[in-house]
């Protein structure tokens, strides 16, 4: 009887969680297929099944494998990993508002792009390096700031992050004053963009996301259990201090992947698992998975909403994320009010 | 199941909050934790379950430091209510099943060994009929029962419940301890809770506590430690008791402060 209940209230999960995946796989195919040159979506499929070298489709294979393939990949993964660091982070802090920038890794990221920029470093070294180094940088500060006889109590996190991420953005906003024609390239990077991606840099963000990513899925059932309380949750057998230190450090390491590579790109982590959540409820279990799925899908075709909307030119995909991510967010508020009141209420 | 607390000392920076508090609680038997708030019952809870470690002492579970097992071992063996006043967003039967954490592994949705036995304890809880409600949508006595059957689902050998009545209105208090006392018989447990209505302690609890800054002021049955001068002493207040015909506490009347 409680088996079939049970069964029952988590089919849907499942369910979304898959079309989730389906969606990911269907967006993954249109933005491979629509672009400068529209592949029709029956010879992407053929391309991407390796199955298909004639004359004609010679063009296409390239189009496909060394420009848009690894474009989509990598929006794939970067909105699968902002919305997984959402989702940790919203449950280690038990706050709906905590997005993963509130860690301050981000504002520390851009400040290195900057730093990189106006050194003219990144002629030698490739921005993600400066902005990566610089995000590890910003989590250690906050790291410390925040630890307290070993322990990581959530309150100072999240001052520390805010603290952090201020004077990050204090450094960054003087960076840019002083950058002169410099400014663009800043201002182009800190709104966020997958334009020019290549195999490599997917190569390297899957290397560090994609582990990070599976690795997340492990901690489902310890955030449900330590959104009952501290206390309780350290009855019930979780590590509460240290399994919070390590979705931090998680959560650190899956947005400074990305957010070196793409910039910060915002509304994802923060929003995503706010609209999965209204879906399928709060269980972590499926939430992570599913969250990733749907935040993949969504950057994939907010990514090609910002290549084609203006073509030739590009809109930065942050720009896009907001403008189309907001009014869907709003919808899906306005329909489920009542749920998302109490979700945010108890958080 | 044999719970030994020996010569526990706790502070918060240098202010002792439990001074050399030594007790054994038996399996089968409620033992009730009183004193006045600030006393130091929710910290001795803490300490037993080891959300604080205690400055000194040591205590033991069937001849076993709890030093020396892991969480998720203690988990297995001591289940808690607090006093969290816990809301999270879920549904009642997903809080309820959470109960099976330390017994399941990461990835694993059901725990389908333990069916009849979570059948039972819903069963026995009257909850049948919140299982797909949210845990925001039931009533305060409700959510009790619901974090009793958590704490039970974790099957655990020692039952630990901070303040599990209060706020309750006089059924739901009456209801609760009468569930805890069947099950703390029927599955062998040792049940220790932490109660400001002494009426209830004296009626439920097969030994209690008498807490008073920290030390322990008195201890035994119900009778022997709930005099009305021993409550006079801890809670400067003037008693009526009334027993029945044995000797038992049918209650315990404040009458004015000292």
């Amino acid at each position: 009887m409680v088996l079939e209940v049970y069964k029952q209230m988590i089919a849907r999960k499942i369910l979304f969680t898959m079309l989730s995946a389906i969606l990911l796989i269907l967006s993954i195919i249109i933005g491979v297929s629509i672009g400068a040159v529209r592949i029709p979506p029956n010879i992407v499929l053929k391309i991407l099944l390796g199955n298909s070298l004639s004359e004609s489709n010679s063009l296409y294979t390239i189009i496909i494998w060394k420009v848009r393939l690894p474009r989509v990949l990598m929006a794939s993964m970067v909105g699968a990993s902002l919305a997984i660091a959402g989702c940790l982070v919203q449950g280690v802090f038990r706050n709906p508002l905590a997005s993963p920038y509130v860690l301050g890794i981000s504002s520390g990221a851009a400040f290195g792009a900057a730093l990189a920029v106006i050194l003219e470093i990144w002629l030698i070294i490739p921005i993600p390096i400066f902005a990566f180094i610089f995000a590890m940088l910003s989590l250690m500060i906050t790291y410390v700031v925040a630890a307290e006889d070993g322990r990581l109590p959530v309150t100072s996190l999240l001052l520390a992050g805010i603290a952090v991420a201020s004077l990050f953005s204090a450094l960054t906003s003087f960076m840019m004053y002083v950058a002169g024609e410099k400014l663009e390239v800043i201002v182009f990077w800190l709104m966020g963009n997958l334009t020019g991606i290549r195999w490599q840099e997917v190569r390297i963000v899957a290397i560090g996301s994609l582990p990070l990513i599976a690795l997340s899925l492990f901690f489902g059932q310890e955030l449900n259990v330590m959104m009952l309380g501290e206390d309780t949750a350290k009855s019930m057998g979780v590590e509460v201090d240290k399994s919070r230190k390590i979705i931090v450090i998680l959560v650190a390491l899956l947005v400074s992947v990305c957010v070196s590579y793409v910039g910060p790109i915002g509304f994802v982590g923060l929003v995503i698992p706010h609209m999965v959540r209204l879906v399928i409820g709060p269980d972590n279990r499926f939430l992570i998975p599913a969250s990733a799925f749907f935040g993949g899908a969504f950057l994939v075709l907010a990514d090609l909403i910002s290549r084609v909307v203006i073509k030739p030119a590009e809109i930065p995909i942050g720009i896009i994320t907001s403008l189309f991510g907001v009014p869907f967010f709003i919808y899906l508020l306005k329909r489920r009010k009542r749920v998302i009141t109490h979700a945010a209420e108890s958080m | 199941m044999l719970l030994k607390v020996c010569d526990i000392t706790f502070s918060y920076d240098s202010v002792d909050v439990l001074k050399n508090i030594t007790f054994e609680a038996e399996k089968r038997r409620i033992l009730g934790i009183l004193g006045p708030n600030g006393a130091g019952k929710t910290t001795l809870l803490r300490c037993i379950f080891r959300a604080l470690t205690p400055k000194q002492g040591i205590i033991f579970l069937d001849g076993k430091d709890i030093r020396t097992l892991s969480r998720i071992e203690l988990a297995r063996k001591i289940s808690v209510v607090t006093q969290e006043n816990i809301n999270a967003p879920f549904t009642v039967l997903e809080t309820i099943l959470m109960g099976r954490h330390p017994h399941t592994s990461a990835l694993k949705l059901f725990d389908q060994d333990a069916t009849t036995f979570i059948e039972n304890i819903i069963e026995k809880l009257s909850l049948r009929e919140f299982l797909e409600r949210r845990l925001s949508e039931v009533s305060g006595g409700e959510r009790r029962r619901i974090h009793i059957a958590r704490a039970l689902i974790q099957q655990p050998e020692v039952l630990l419940l901070d303040e599990p009545t209060s706020h309750l209105d006089p059924n739901y208090k009456l209801q609760i301890m009468s569930v805890v006392k069947e099950f703390t018989v029927e599955n062998d447990l040792v049940t220790v809770v932490t109660l400001h209505d002494l009426s209830l302690a004296a009626r439920f609890c097969d030994k209690v506590i008498l807490l008073k800054e920290g030390r322990i002021f008195a201890a035994g049955t119900p009778s022997e430690v709930l005099t009305p001068d021993n409550i006079g002493e801890v809670y400067k207040i003037d008693v009526k008791i009334v027993k029945d015909e044995n000797g038992k506490i049918l209650g315990i009347i404040p009458l004015k402060t000292k």
